[in-house]
């Protein structure tokens, strides 16, 4: 009979300690630079290390570079990277979901171990100008030609493009059909001809999103991720994934936030008054909140197949812990902190970003009314 | 780690709610007089009192997760029956290790703030008391002691449960005591209760709301294909799933970690659920409209009772203060 337990099993707490152990030896002691492309280097030194020691893509098979671990162990490394201030963790599963569950074998062995080592950086091209919530009336078309297809069109809001080598690209390959069926999924390497990417600067003063022009990008068969037509379906299952608090690392990121003001407090930099000490507790009460929810999801998920809209719900619950968790920690830095040049206000504003990015808020809450709740369609 | 529900806790869910719909009341107008000519005998019949009694102190038959399954469907089902208020008491008497003093289902007896268990007779409210003689408390010092809940029934914001004053005089010492160990699991054995009812109060309440917003229609469409509907009943929703996943792990908690650690856990659910069952039911009645401002309807009636198992054992105000308080 299965007993529900929240405890690690034995398998889980020894890789637990292991990991607790490495994070003690190898966090970096300090912050990302502040400077774009000094962060990018920043980061990607960090997670190619906790590549190198197994803990990205724990959950993904071991032939394809995962570490062959059950989705809680997700959970884990979120919780034990939040606990060890460790700086964000890779935010890659969703295109690693797409690739294991829609890729062909070829496929998989063919990127799944360089997206996994942290050794080649993907992109998502999935948003345009004109086709933000309702991402299926997108523009981009790949037209079928002679020797397989021409794209042509504009994304934009494509994270971490400018230092990207592959993008998976979501295009229109059959406009004759419903929006939906007429979508199909690309892997494109970012130097294919016709592919030209221009930065964003974002009101972080990060780089980190661009625009890409496609200029009659020629793209094969063997380009296509799953067949032509299957690239709505495709792009839901990684949305679904995207949404996830632990997949992301946004878990671990809270956690940090925490245990950052905690040791503020105790360092007596940080002085709160008895409005301040309410207001930490319940920012403490909806991080336990969102831990136990992500258990409870991976509970759920280890006996289905994906997160499903459900996904939607943990995405709506992360963005109200993101959220409240940094105002508090803009607020309680005073307007003192406003004049102050090292002050970072850059997780404050990203919070902002939470209910926009991965599907808006207001995208998400339709997903819940209509899929979860069956509620009639509200457009 | 695994975190789900067992075959056989999916069927427990399925025969509790049996047992709560058959006290689901048939008119909210006949409450809360209704209240009064009812025996309390079911939750003994139906062996629910004596879930935890099992034959060794640390060895409950069922675990406090199973409770707040049923204390959920009771709340889901707007049941009259008791069910915390005598679930406690029975938690209390399992740790004391003392017998129940007559075939009657004693009740707890809450300080008159409501935040606490009462430490006094004269300060104290009989919770959940519908048909109950006796109610039960614990003195500063541990130990514990029954009165007879009074006759007069004493007013609640709440027209599905009673509440009721203490006999004056009636107080009497048994032979147990409660270790500070074991208050501080009984502590969380409570919240964790009155969360799971207000977790059934809660989502019963949306899903009522849900169907309304299916089939009234307005300006020529159901109501809940606007948009400021169906976000509202969805945030409804993402709340109650949030509130079953502290619930789940605040049970778990009082079987599986410290005393002190299971506090914590159950203050947090507590918390978290005061906040947010007061929110879905506030949104519930809105989808309503007019008609969720009436007696009759039980969408008021569930606003009323999350109401008072919000303040049971303490508000997420006084939870917060409690866990944030640097030791």
């Amino acid at each position: 009979m299965l007993i529900m337990d929240y405890r690690d099993s034995a398998e889980e707490r020894e890789f637990r300690a292991e990991l607790r152990r490495w994070l003690a030896q190898h966090t970096p002691g300090d912050r990302p630079p502040d400077g774009p492309d000094d962060a990018i280097v920043f980061l990607d030194e960090w997670w190619r290390s906790l590549a190198k020691a197994g803990y990205v893509g724990l959950s993904f098979p071991t032939v394809y570079g995962g570490g062959g671990r059950p989705d809680s162990f997700e959970a884990i490394l979120n919780e034990e990277a939040g606990a060890a201030g460790a700086p964000p963790l890779p935010p890659i599963a969703h295109i690693a979901q797409a690739i294991l569950r829609a890729g062909t074998e070829e496929q998989r062995r063919a990127h799944l171990p360089g997206l996994l080592s942290c050794e080649v950086r993907w992109c998502q091209g999935f948003s345009e100008p004109g086709a933000g919530s309702d991402l299926a009336g997108l523009a981009t078309v790949a037209q079928p030609s002679p020797d397989g297809y021409r794209i042509n069109g504009r994304k934009i809001w494509t994270s971490g493009a400018v230092w990207a080598q592959w993008c998976l690209l979501l295009a229109r390959t059959d406009p004759s059909v419903e929006k939906h069926r007429g979508l199909s999924m690309f892997l494109l390497p970012m130097d294919r001809v016709g592919i030209e990417c221009r930065p964003i600067v974002m009101a972080t003063g990060s780089r980190e999103f661009a625009e890409l022009y496609l200029d009659d990008v020629p793209a094969s068969d063997a380009d296509l991720l799953g067949a032509a037509g299957q690239g709505w379906e495709i792009a839901l299952d990684l949305l679904a994934y995207e949404r996830g608090p632990a997949d992301m690392g946004w878990v671990g990121r809270f956690a940090r936030a925490i245990t950052e003001l905690d040791e503020a407090v105790r360092d007596g930099r940080l002085l709160l008054n008895d409005a301040d000490e309410l207001r930490v507790a319940e920012a403490r009460m909806l991080l336990h909140m969102l831990q136990v929810h992500v258990q409870r999801s991976f509970g759920g998920r280890s006996r289905g197949t994906g997160p499903g809209p459900e996904g939607s719900v943990d995405k709506l619950l992360m963005t109200r812990v993101d959220q409240f968790l940094h105002r508090l920690t803009l607020d309680l830095r005073g307007a003192a902190a406003l004049l102050d040049e090292t002050f970072d206000v850059n997780t404050y504003l990203w919070s902002r970003a939470q209910s926009i990015f991965g599907g808006t808020e207001q995208v998400q809450r339709t997903i819940v009314a209509e899929r979860l709740l069956r509620l009639p369609r509200s457009r | 780690m695994d975190v789900a529900l067992s075959a056989e806790q999916t069927l427990l869910v399925d025969v509790a709610s049996d047992f709560a719909e058959r006290f689901t009341p048939a008119d909210l107008r006949d409450l809360p007089t209704a209240l009064d000519e009812r025996s309390p005998s079911p939750l003994v019949e139906a062996g629910w009192i004596d879930m935890r009694v099992g034959d060794r102190i640390d060895a409950p038959t069922a675990t406090c997760l199973d409770v707040a399954l049923v204390a959920e469907q009771c709340g889901r089902a707007l049941a009259t029956t008791p069910f915390a208020g005598p679930l406690i008491a029975a938690e209390l008497m399992r740790l004391a290790g003392i017998a129940a003093p007559d075939d009657v289902a004693p009740v707890i007896a809450l300080s008159s703030t409501l935040r606490g268990i009462a430490s006094e007779q004269l300060d104290a409210v009989a919770f959940d008391s519908a048909g109950a003689r006796t109610a039960v408390f614990i003195e500063p010092d541990g130990a514990v002691h029954y009165a007879e809940v009074g006759e007069g029934r004493r007013h609640t914001v709440d027209i599905t449960r009673r509440c009721a004053s203490l006999r004056p005089g009636s107080g009497r010492a048994t032979p147990g005591v409660l270790t500070a160990d074991a208050i501080e699991q009984l502590l969380a054995f409570g919240l964790v209760l009155v969360s799971a009812d207000a977790l059934g109060v809660a989502e019963a309440a949306l899903y009522a709301a849900v169907e309304h917003a299916k089939t009234r229609e307005q300006f020529g469409r159901p109501i809940g294909s606007f948009q400021a509907i169906a976000h509202l009943l969805a945030d409804a929703y993402v709340s109650v799933e949030a509130v079953r996943s502290v619930v789940w792990h605040g049970a778990w908690a009082v079987d599986a970690l410290s005393p002190s650690e299971a506090l914590a856990s159950a203050r947090l659910a507590k918390a978290y659920s005061a906040t947010a069952t007061l929110q879905v039911a506030e949104a519930a009645v809105q989808v309503f409209g007019g008609t969720g401002m009436t007696w009759e309807a039980p969408v008021s009636a569930r606003l009323r009772r999350i109401l008072l198992d919000r303040a049971v054992l303490g508000d997420e105000q006084t939870q917060l203060l409690m866990t944030s308080a640097r030791c």
